[in-house]
């Protein structure tokens, strides 16, 4: 097969299986898993294929999708994504597996592990996509599938909490980077990755818009990979069930962030803010997640702290940039997949048999489950970075990366060598504390009646991954040969330096002797104070982000009363003042007030004029009479005045009509007012405006007048040259065959405007037959 | 053919009126209003395939010439909007149906949905300022009809504001049609168009504009204007506040994007930056209300409120491809809006509630629903490559190549509550177990219930999925919006069919 169906099945075939596995859940129960494991195993071994097939150069494959928003459905195929591709797809294949043997039997399953292949997907589609926006695209799918996935538990508190933390987190920090991907567009006028990649060297990356697209994308990248200050988002997704902690929180999600970051390492490199935020943004995550990994007591949480440490020396890794170190950067995360997951499947299995999380109460569990103990030997064996295993050569090169890089530049250098050296005690001492706790010792009394030990199966796959860590510890050509072919242009050297297990009595090696002689010390001081230290509380960012969430509760309250939204009286009030208000404001600032020009003023106005006036002394009476008799009654004047207007206008039928309706709706209203009990009239007078509202009431009334009194005479003091209405005073008779201009335009030249109106008299009188005659019908259900 | 361009307004008065003398509410009083629906579907898709090619249809009425007589004129988006009207009225029609069995049908229901959506599609036809106006009369008569014709004796004080400020905003349009006239002597927009090219720098025109802003801010809620409006969407039945939340609102986005952007010279700022800044407070104002909120549908009215500021973002921009953003944002919006209160009815069927503390269990014992909901709520929120996302990117783009950092910057503020407000009624009614709540899934309703409003949402999914051909849509309308002198032209040249026919009998008079 070509390369590009082969890519295109291995991405996509998680997509389709999800509903398939959500479907038949019901009939297989839990052994759904094997369908997912096989569809692991099926895209992981056509990943393979391809990395054969294409011999470790890059390859891009396109579709157009929405070319109206430059967006094709674009991979890139490449040393990283082959390599992220396969990490997802083979720890996928374990975690199923693991989960088969996990998850209990209950009517959700399929949904679980649907949501399972859902995330596998928008993993392979995040890792070998080729453009910025469908790198969004699937950005965010994970971190929806994540948001199902956390929330598993759904109805339980935490699992919500959790599950919003992680999606508004990452959500907020997605939404960041998307500018940063349009700001990039408009920068450099392009999406494609692989372009950009291409163009590296002619590309001007220094600057303040580049640096800004950079800063941007960065920000997402944190916050998928809980870089400090996003970390807190991690460790309260721990409520998910374990299998997707170990997915997830280990091998795939968060290692998001560490592979934008690698993607986009050939682009921003060159800037020379790159290394200064990554590295500090990536060593203060490192010293925080090692430092609270060891003041957590919760099984779960001190692995994702540890996580969020390993995660900060990823960043770090393509922070610094150095050759020696980014050639070997799949060897580091490769390092962190296998004992994170390892170790998380064993949380998972321990929290099963003891039932707590409190790792203060747990003990001397090798005898009970032999096989996730040694698990947890090599990992933690790895994580401590002692020799023999992953963890020491990939801490190692780090250390010895520092360390030139400090002899060489001095000054912050030697900052994050003490850095690195405190993340690696305290890794040191939490390792210690995990296998020892768990591991050793005697079983606590009160757990020992309700243990039972776990399946042989569910300690498999954390044993293999661990036994990994040994033997590519071992033997790192073995992995360095692997990996060979899996260069990135722009990162990777065309042909890589060994790895070796022994580098001799270096510095770096003393230096881990003393860390790990600290990392003992330290074991050793917490244990004499039986763990009772807990993370400062003015230090927990996610209580910080709870009590912002409640903060912005309370602000959008007040803010919402203070604006007096929840005052339907005040609203007329509001709406009409900033109208007249803004309308005054608008004619105050534009119009030359000074101009104000009289020469338009004549004779033939006075009769117009003096309407006015009267109509203005009546208005005024309608408003400050006591009675309501005397108010209608002004009313029905200013009214009647009006329809002079209509005299002066030379529109009889409107004048006469103008009247009919003022007499009408005159006796009406007099008929009804003498209907209403005594008692209520005289409340309402009583509730007229007073003090205060008063006054604004009376300044918005004299605005109003003015706003339309300056409109006016700056309307009239310039006329249009032509207006339609002598085109209908002229032709009325020989167009329409009517000589009362009025007449034919309403029923003649604008018809149609006729024909709606006299439909608004229809649907109003329906409207108030509908109040009238108030429906009994609907009952309360059917709303 | 483009005759046909007055059917969406005259049909549904016509079939409106019948209905008022075929008053008993049966099956087959009920299947003649859906498929009269079906039929001007059918046709408005047939008028928008039109507009494509011809850019603009015309129909002067009465045979008037221009600019005396009323022009009706269709251009794409006039298209595009009636169409989605048309669409989302048939969808809460039929939800309607599903949800009230024929005894408990108010007669008068179907005949003033007709009314309002005849209102509705003639503010879209039209090309003349008054007719608007005339337009917007049958629009909001119908619709206090509407408020007040099912709803409950306590409710009516909050149906007292909408009718009370609507009634103040139709006599401010009527300004706003004196202002216009007094100004260039002329209605038809095409005229006018012509004429106020003269008047770019007229301090007159720019404080009319904005003037204008104001007014149909008022429609449109800009804030504060939009005060009247979230407390009286829920006082109605589920299907009515999805036809007005999903299409009342949007006539006056409509509006303003007809008189700014075809009628009023672009040359004129003030109104546009007068938009621009009112587009903040109404999209982060907007936003934080609905957080407080304690039902359903107080949620989503002010997610609606605080969603116009996204499309003010794209008219104030005021570039071919903003405009075109914000025609996307807006098709998207009328249909997910109008389907998520669809969904809150189902909800509301089923559990005999939308207030957020009473709600629960819905995910574990009606799932679909959820997964409706779900996925309607995200493409409120703009996740990729779900309806919303498009035209949220466009917009940023938009406003990114403008450099409006602060708009950039509350357009994410805004979708980022946006989406923590979808989250608590997530939480709320969906994964929350709440013994006090039982559901109730008897029957059918809810079902065809669920059916109707999915019709909707396969809508937005289509327009997220297969997003290219309606972008274009909305490219290929905002151009032709862009396009004034080819509207001009059309419209002014148009044969003056009248007076000759008057000139040639009264000629064969002579002989």
């Amino acid at each position: 097969m070509a390369i590009e169906s082969l890519l295109l099945i291995a991405v996509f075939l998680p997509l389709f299986i999800a509903p398939v596995v959500g479907f038949f859940a019901r009939s297989l129960s839990l052994n759904v898993a094997w369908i997912g494991i096989g569809t692991a195993i099926t895209s992981a071994s056509l990943i393979g294929r391809i990395i054969k097939l294409t011999k470790g150069l890059p390859f891009v494959i396109s579709y157009n999708w929405v070319p109206a928003f430059d967006l094709q459905l674009s991979f890139l195929v490449d040393g990283l994504s082959l390599f992220f591709g396969l990490v997802i797809t083979c720890i996928g294949a374990f975690v199923l597996f693991y989960a088969r043997f996990y998850m209990s039997l209950k009517d959700e399953n399929g949904r679980f592990f649907a949501y399972l292949m859902l995330f596998m997907f928008a993993m392979l589609g995040t890792v070998f996509s080729n453009h910025l926006l469908l790198t969004f695209l699937f950005w965010e799918l994970t971190g929806v599938a994540s948001f199902l996935l956390i929330g598993f538990l759904y109805n339980k508190p935490e699992s919500q909490k959790g599950s919003l933390m992680a999606l508004i987190v990452t959500g907020t920090t997605g939404l960041v980077m998307l500018l940063g991907i349009l700001l990039a567009k408009s920068v450099f006028g392009t999406y494609d990755l692989s372009l950009l990649i291409a163009q590296r060297d002619s590309l001007v990356v220094v600057g303040a818009l580049p640096t800004a697209v950079m800063a941007l994308m960065l920000v997402g990248a944190f916050g998928k990979s809980a870089q400090f200050p996003f970390h807190f988002w991690l460790p309260n997704a721990m409520a998910a069930p374990t299998p997707v902690s170990s997915y997830l929180h280990s091998a795939a999600m968060v290692k998001l962030g560490i592979f934008l970051t690698a993607r986009l390492f050939p682009i921003f490199s060159h800037n020379p803010y790159w290394g200064d935020i990554i590295v500090t943004v990536g060593f203060i995550t490192m010293l925080i997640g090692a430092v609270y990994s060891i003041l957590s007591h919760d099984l779960k949480a001190i692995l994702a702290y540890t996580t969020v440490s390993q995660l900060g020396f990823l960043m770090g890794v393509y922070g610094l940039g150095h050759m020696q170190l980014l050639e070997h950067d799949f060897f580091h995360i490769l390092n962190h997949v296998f004992y994170k997951a390892s170790l998380f499947m064993v949380a998972g299995i321990v929290i099963h048999i003891v039932g707590t999380k409190d790792i203060r109460k747990m003990g001397g569990l090798f005898r009970i489950a032999p096989f996730a103990g040694m698990a947890t030997l090599f990992a933690c064996m790895a994580m401590a970075g002692l020799p023999g295993t992953m963890g020491f050569i990939s801490k190692e090169l780090m250390l010895e990366t520092l360390l030139h890089n400090a002899q060489s530049h001095g000054g912050i250098a030697w900052v994050w060598v003490g850095t690195i050296i405190m993340s690696a005690i305290c890794l040191f001492a939490t390792s210690l504390r995990f296998f020892k706790t768990l591991f050793m010792g005697t079983v606590p009394l009160d757990l020992k009646d309700s243990l039972h030990a776990p399946g042989l199966w569910i300690q498999l796959p954390p044993l293999v991954l661990a036994s990994c860590l040994i033997i590519f510890g071992l033997n790192p050509e073995l992995l360095g040969h692997a990996l060979a072919g899996l260069t990135v242009s722009g990162m990777h050297a065309i042909k890589m330096s060994h790895l070796a297990l022994w580098h001799g009595l270096t510095t770096p090696f003393l230096l881990s002797l003393t860390i790990s002689g600290l990392g003992v010390g330290l074991y050793t001081l917490f244990e004499r104070k039986h763990w009772q230290m807990e993370i400062p509380k003015q230090l927990r960012f996610d209580t910080a982000f709870n009590n912002g969430l409640e903060g912005l509760a309370t602000l959008s309250k007040r803010l919402h009363s203070w604006l007096r939204l929840d005052q339907s009286q005040d609203y007329l009030g509001i709406v009409i003042s900033y109208i007249v208000l803004m309308s005054s404001g608008f004619i105050l600032y534009y119009l030359p007030l000074s101009t104000i020009r009289f020469d338009w003023i004549r004779l033939e106005h006075i009769p117009a004029t003096v309407i006015g006036f009267v109509i203005c002394v009546f208005s005024i009476a309608v408003v400050t009479q006591k009675k309501w008799t005397t108010r209608l009654i002004a009313l029905s004047v200013v009214g009647f005045f009006i329809s002079f207007y209509f005299v002066i206008y030379r529109a009889p039928d409107l004048a006469l009509t103008q009247m009919l309706i003022e007499s009408v709706s005159l006796i009406l209203m007099l008929l009804l007012l003498s209907k209403i009990p005594k008692g209520m009239a005289i409340k309402e007078e009583a509730s007229v405006y007073t003090g205060a509202k008063k006054r604004v009431v009376l300044l918005i009334s004299v605005l109003s007048g003015f706003v339309m009194m300056i409109v006016l005479w700056f309307l009239l003091s310039d006329p249009p040259a032509t207006k339609l209405g002598d085109y209908f005073i002229d032709k009325t008779n020989s167009l329409a065959g009517g000589s009362n201009a009025v007449n034919t335009v309403v029923v003649d030249f604008r018809g149609f405007d006729t024909m709606g109106e006299i439909s608004v008299l229809v649907i109003a009188t329906l409207g108030i037959l509908g109040l009238l005659m108030r429906w009994q019908g609907p009952t309360e259900e059917s709303k | 053919m483009t005759n046909w361009i007055v059917l969406p307004t005259i049909l549904p008065l016509l079939l409106g009126s019948i209905l008022l003398v075929w008053r008993t509410p049966s099956v087959q009083r009920r299947w003649a209003s859906a498929l009269t629906f079906i039929g001007l579907i059918a046709v408005s898709k047939c008028l928008l395939w039109k507009t494509l090619s011809e850019k603009i249809l015309i129909l002067p009425m009465g045979g008037w010439k221009a600019p005396f007589g009323i022009f009706l004129s269709l251009d794409t988006l006039g298209a595009i909007m009636v169409t989605l009207a048309l669409g989302v009225s048939l969808a809460a029609l039929v939800y309607g149906f599903a949800q009230q069995s024929i005894e408990d049908e108010h007669p008068m229901r179907i005949p003033l949905i007709f009314f309002l959506v005849a209102g509705i599609n003639l503010s879209f036809t039209t090309g003349d300022f008054f007719n608007l106006f005339v337009a917007f009369e049958i629009m909001l008569i119908s619709s206090y009809s509407i408020l007040t014709l099912e709803i409950k004796e306590k409710d009516v004080r909050h149906a007292l504001p909408y009718l009370a400020i609507n009634l103040i905003g139709s006599a401010l349009f009527l300004c706003a049609g004196g202002i216009f006239y007094a100004l260039f002597g002329s209605l038809n927009f095409a005229d006018i168009a012509q004429l106020s090219a003269g008047y770019a720098n007229d301090p007159r025109l720019i404080v009319a504009s904005l003037m204008l802003v104001l007014i149909f801010g008022l429609k449109a809620g800009f804030f504060p204007l939009y005060y009247w409006m979230p407390n009286s969407y829920p006082s109605l039945p589920t299907p009515l506040a999805a036809i007005f939340a999903g299409l009342l609102t949007k006539v006056g986005i409509y509006v303003i994007i007809r008189i700014f952007v075809t009628v009023l010279p672009h040359t004129l700022l003030a109104p546009h930056q007068f938009i621009l800044i009112l587009a903040v407070p109404t999209m982060i104002i907007g936003i934080l209300s609905a957080l407080t909120q304690r039902t359903i549908r107080g949620v989503l009215c002010f997610n609606l409120v605080s969603h116009i500021g996204f499309m003010m973002v794209g008219i104030g921009i005021l570039t071919e491809q903003s405009i075109a953003a914000s025609i996307f944002y807006m098709m998207h919006h009328v249909l997910v809006i109008a389907s998520l209160f669809l969904i809150t009815g189902v909800v509301y069927r089923i559990s005999g509630t939308d207030e957020l503390e009473s709600g629960g269990n819905i995910w574990k014992k009606a799932p679909w629903v959820g997964v409706l909901f779900l996925v309607q709520a995200l493409a409120l929120t703009g996740i990729p490559p779900l309806s919303g996302f498009w035209g949220k990117a466009m917009i940023l783009q938009s406003a990114i190549e403008g450099s409006h950092w602060i708009l950039v910057g509350s357009i994410v503020i805004a979708s980022v509550l946006t989406l923590l407000s979808m989250i608590r009624i997530w939480f709320a009614f969906f994964w929350r177990d709440n013994p006090s709540t039982t559901l109730n899934l008897e029957g059918t309703g809810w079902k065809w219930m669920s059916l109707s409003a999915f019709a909707l949402v396969l809508c937005t999914l289509v327009i997220g999925f297969a997003a290219n051909p309606y972008i274009r849509l909305a490219q290929q309308a905002s151009s032709s919006l862009f396009d004034r002198d080819l509207t001009i032209n059309k419209v002014l040249s148009s044969p003056d069919i009248k007076s000759q026919s008057v000139h040639s009998e009264s000629n064969g008079g002579h002989h």
